[in-house]
């Protein structure tokens, strides 16, 4: 086999791999609607994602991302979390601080979203 | 913050309180004298005193953790970190002797005409603790569509809503077709005065809400009796005004009426939330029964999401005998037995009365102030907050859509579930 | 003939205050029903009110009607004459397609 052909079948499986299925994670924006709760939309507030591939997850043992208050009149809505090939289930939560502490809310109920593969 | 009394005090223990709170992931300990926690690696020093607090993993329950480190040999006691705050009491001088629904001591309430008197320690709304965040409800509109209002009783005539040139009673009158909505029966004074009595300044009651606006709507007669016309038109007014909360301390029976099904809707979408009661049995006749399965009572029964429904408990956090119930449109409970408040006989003067008339009012005020404390709320967050976050009670749990009783500090604190979740693949 | 018609006029203009211009007299209550006195929901996008108000007076004959809404109209029917009843009064609205709802006014009570 000349150099020329296995360096370019080199090249076509280094494609073939990185363009996605098969597997490979994708990128999932969530989004939900801004709380009107003031202790949400200041510092020390902002909303927590958990996330698994198991359905009616405990939230307890799932995986979760914070998405804080920064700056301006509301915390961030939206997000990307990176997620591996398959179904995911989502629930979010939103938190502040009242009385000295972190206080969060209830979960919401899960959506799913299927992130291939 | 002039006249105001003001008390550091204890959170109730778990026996007492609903609510007590605790710091997540911390114990106190006091050791036994020369021992030491050996078990434990985050210990640290309570300045001036010989108690420890140890760090507990923070998904650790803590009260397990205290019961596992009270069996140590070498632990005197353990207990949580409990969570102290400011409570604030008002000066009216009616507030602790009368006022069970505010604060339960439990007092003999006099002239109680209900049993369970006195009631239960604790078993109230928590309103101090909740006056230790907010108090005044001035940014708030409420509409009371009832018999009219006492305008220049002593402890309401400084919560009246200010209707300008147009409206100088502070509402309308539609029994009679008039720019006066004076009480003539008692009942919309009593219903106003535990919204809004202006509190500490010491006189008589004071309200949920120590400053706020009552818009008084005279819909029903001396006899306690009106018509959907009469509420359909105070309603459009409430909505045209810029009314926040309606209070509907009354009950349509039978089939859904479609006109006021509409002014509902209405009302919905003018982002107010109207509270209701849920009827002292059929037609007053103090017998309850579940609203679910016999006759609908209106307001309560309408399902359009702007309508909250409120049974009655008494002194001891039971529902009363007399407070229809059911579990998918009655949604919460609030205090509605012996509850003194101002009534129209002249300025000074104070009644009891019972009824899911009086429940409702209380759950008015905790929305009020609910609202005042987040502004940016819509109606449907307020609902929640005052749902969600009363506190339980067993007995209501196949009764109410909550099974919760309304608590202020913690309608105060709530924190919404957030609403509208979607998620998309990217790339 | 004029003088019946002026008449007629003063004297329903009497009962017409009498009926908007507060409590109803005349009125009666069975089962919670109010008699003579109907509520009417029509869709204002679709008719003006006080087009409605004007409609609905000439389709029921002796009556006062008031708007109490931009959407919902007040009827008292005359109690000097016989009371047309709420099918017959849903069947002369029935043409109007803006007509949504038609009812008897209904008594209400605190509790």
């Amino acid at each position: 086999m000349s150099k020329f052909f296995r360096i370019s079948m080199f090249l076509v499986a280094v494609l073939l791999f990185s363009c996605g299925g098969g597997g490979g994670s994708k990128q999932v924006t969530v989004s939900w609607s801004a709380n009107k709760d003031k202790v949400v939309n200041m510092t020390g507030g902002g909303y927590t994602l958990y996330y698994s591939q198991q359905s009616s997850f405990d939230i307890n043992s799932a995986s979760k991302t914070d998405v804080s208050y920064v700056s301006g009149s509301t915390a961030p809505i939206s997000t990307k979390l990176v997620l591996a090939g398959g179904v995911w289930f989502i629930r979010i939560a939103a938190y502040g601080i009242v009385n000295g502490i972190k206080k969060t809310s209830d979960p919401s109920e899960q959506i799913a979203v299927n992130a291939g593969g | 913050m002039l006249n105001k009394l003001v008390f550091i005090s204890t959170l109730l223990f778990a026996t007492n309180s609903l609510f007590a709170e605790y710091v997540p992931g911390e114990v106190i300990v006091k050791l036994k004298s020369s021992s030491s926690i050996s078990a434990y690696a985050n210990v640290s020093e309570i300045a001036g005193s010989d108690l420890k607090v140890i760090k507990i993993d923070k998904d650790k329950d803590v009260m397990e953790a205290v019961q596992e480190l009270a069996q140590n040999p070498d632990v005197e006691y353990a207990q949580p970190n409990y969570i102290y705050h400011i409570s604030v009491v008002p000066n009216d001088p009616y507030f602790a002797p009368k006022l069970w629904g505010l604060k339960n001591t439990p007092q003999n309430v006099p002239g109680a005409t209900y049993a369970n008197n006195p009631g239960n320690l604790g078993d109230d709304i928590d309103a101090e603790d909740a006056w230790g965040i907010i108090t005044d409800c001035s940014s708030i509109i409420v509409a009371v569509i009832d018999t009219g209002v006492r305008y220049t009783h002593e402890d309401l005539s400084a919560n009246m809503w200010n209707g300008g040139v147009s409206y100088p009673h502070h509402g309308w009158n539609y029994h009679d077709s008039s720019n006066d909505p004076i009480d003539d029966n008692g009942h919309g004074s009593h219903v106003s005065g535990i919204i809004g009595a202006q509190g500490n300044n010491s006189k008589g009651v004071t309200g949920v809400c120590w400053r706020v606006n009552i818009m008084a709507l005279k819909a029903f007669g001396s006899d306690g009796t009106g018509s959907t016309t009469t509420i359909i038109s105070s309603i459009d007014f409430a909505i045209n005004n810029g009314a926040n909360i309606i209070n509907a301390s009354f009950n349509l029976y039978g089939s859904v009426d479609a006109a006021l099904s509409t002014k509902i809707t209405d009302a919905q979408k003018a982002g107010i939330l109207i509270v209701a009661a849920a009827g002292n049995g059929y037609l007053n006749d103090g017998s309850a029964y579940d609203v679910d399965a016999g006759t609908k009572t209106y307001p309560c029964c309408y399902t359009q999401d702007n309508v909250l429904c409120v049974t009655a408990l008494d002194q001891k956090f039971q529902r009363a005998t007399f407070a229809n119930y059911g579990a998918t449109s009655v949604d919460v409970a609030a205090p509605g037995t012996n509850v003194w408040s101002a009534w129209n006989t002249n300025d000074s003067f104070y009644k009891i009365e019972s009824g899911t008339s009086m429940a409702t009012p209380y759950a008015v005020g905790v929305a009020a102030l609910v609202w005042a404390n987040n502004p940016g709320y819509t109606y449907l967050d307020v609902k929640n907050a005052v749902m969600y976050g009363g506190a339980v009670v067993t007995s209501l749990a196949d009764t109410t859509v909550s099974g919760k009783v309304i608590n202020a500090y913690n309608a105060v604190n709530y924190i919404n579930v957030p609403r509208g979740l979607t998620a998309v693949v990217s790339q | 003939m004029k003088f019946f018609i002026v008449s007629g006029a003063l004297f329903f203009s009497v009962i017409g205050c009498s009926c908007h211009g507060g409590v109803n007299h005349n009125r009666s209550v069975t089962d919670n029903v109010i008699s003579r006195e109907y509520v009417v929901v029509i869709d204002n996008t679709e008719q003006d009110p006080s087009a409605a108000q004007k409609e609905i007076q000439s389709a029921i004959e002796d009556c006062e009607v008031k708007m109490i809404s931009k959407n919902i109209a007040h009827i008292i029917t005359d109690p000097k004459k016989d009371d047309p009843g709420l099918e017959k009064i849903k069947t002369e609205l029935s043409k109007f397609k803006w007509v949504k709802s038609v009812e008897q006014n209904k008594e209400v009570h605190i509790n």
